[in-house]
């Protein structure tokens, strides 16, 4: 109960679904992935925070987010984390879920970037840097 | 009225999110749905509900715009749907920019009984996972 877990899927344009099959089967390329997608996560954790109920702030010192690039399948995740952490902050879900301001402050991040996040992740992931062109 | 329903997306499993503030048992779950426009999006999640077997509307099942939510002398399993957003619509050339919506609803079961609430919620949630390419009337 100490962490919150929701996932989205992506249904990617044409480019970036080409892009992720050449990115999982090379190393320099899930390098170069794995820069991108913390690129493009680092801003939706500052939105996370922003919109999160603060009462003491420990809630929200505890966000973060993890990202990871597969090396054996086409599997590319950024994981958006809160509760846990070194202050064991357990009453995240009970947060995310009941709070009198209904903030929903991890979904909302989420599902606001669910339609540009195939496109902005295409745009960072720079296949001929990857391939050390 | 009905609305056609491309699917529901489960944003994860039922889950425990300890008790409510009458004591009682709470287990959450939230969904993104696509779907053509309409203005009866919890009715017509209500109406899913109902055709499944989960409960009935006004005894067991509410949505928080139309029924004040029961207070601590009821025990239930019951389900409150609530409206929650979602993600920006989407346009197809034909119908324009707002062609498929995605609202989001978050599900939350109360009641005493442990097991039956989180039985309830696992039937929720199940009779709207398998609602796919499917007209729906509120």
């Amino acid at each position: 109960m100490a962490r919150v877990a929701i996932k989205v899927s992506i249904v990617g344009d044409k480019e970036m679904l080409r892009k992720l099959e050449r990115v999982a089967s090379d190393k320099g390329m899930r390098k170069e992935a794995r820069a991108a997608l913390n690129e493009v996560a680092d801003p939706m954790v500052e939105e996370m925070k922003a919109d999160t109920p603060v009462k003491t702030g420990r809630l929200q010192r505890s966000e973060r987010k993890r990202v990871m690039v597969s090396s054996k399948k086409e599997d590319m995740r950024i994981s958006l984390i809160a509760g846990g952490g070194p202050e064991d902050i357990r009453y995240a879900a009970r947060v995310h879920e009941t709070h009198k301001t209904k903030s929903k402050f991890m979904e909302k991040t989420l599902l606001r970037h669910k339609g540009t996040l195939g496109g902005e992740l295409a745009a960072k992931i720079d296949l001929r840097r990857a391939a050390g062109a | 009225m009905s609305t056609w329903y491309l699917g529901l997306q489960p944003l994860q499993e039922p889950f425990d999110v300890g008790p409510d503030e009458n004591g009682r048992a709470l287990y959450s779950f939230n969904f993104l749905a696509l779907k053509r426009p309409s203005p009866t999006f919890v009715q017509e999640i209500l109406a899913v509900l109902e055709a499944a077997g989960v409960g009935q509307r006004g005894v067991d099942l509410f949505g928080t715009s139309q029924v004040a939510v029961p207070g601590p002398e009821i025990a239930g399993p019951f389900l409150v749907v609530r409206s929650t957003g979602g993600s920006a619509p989407l346009g197809t050339h034909n119908d324009g920019s707002g062609a498929y919506r995605q609202p989001s609803a978050q599900f939350l079961v109360h009641g005493r009984d442990g097991v039956a609430t989180e039985v309830m919620a696992q039937a929720a949630f199940s009779a709207l996972l398998a609602l796919r390419n499917q007209a729906v009337s509120a």
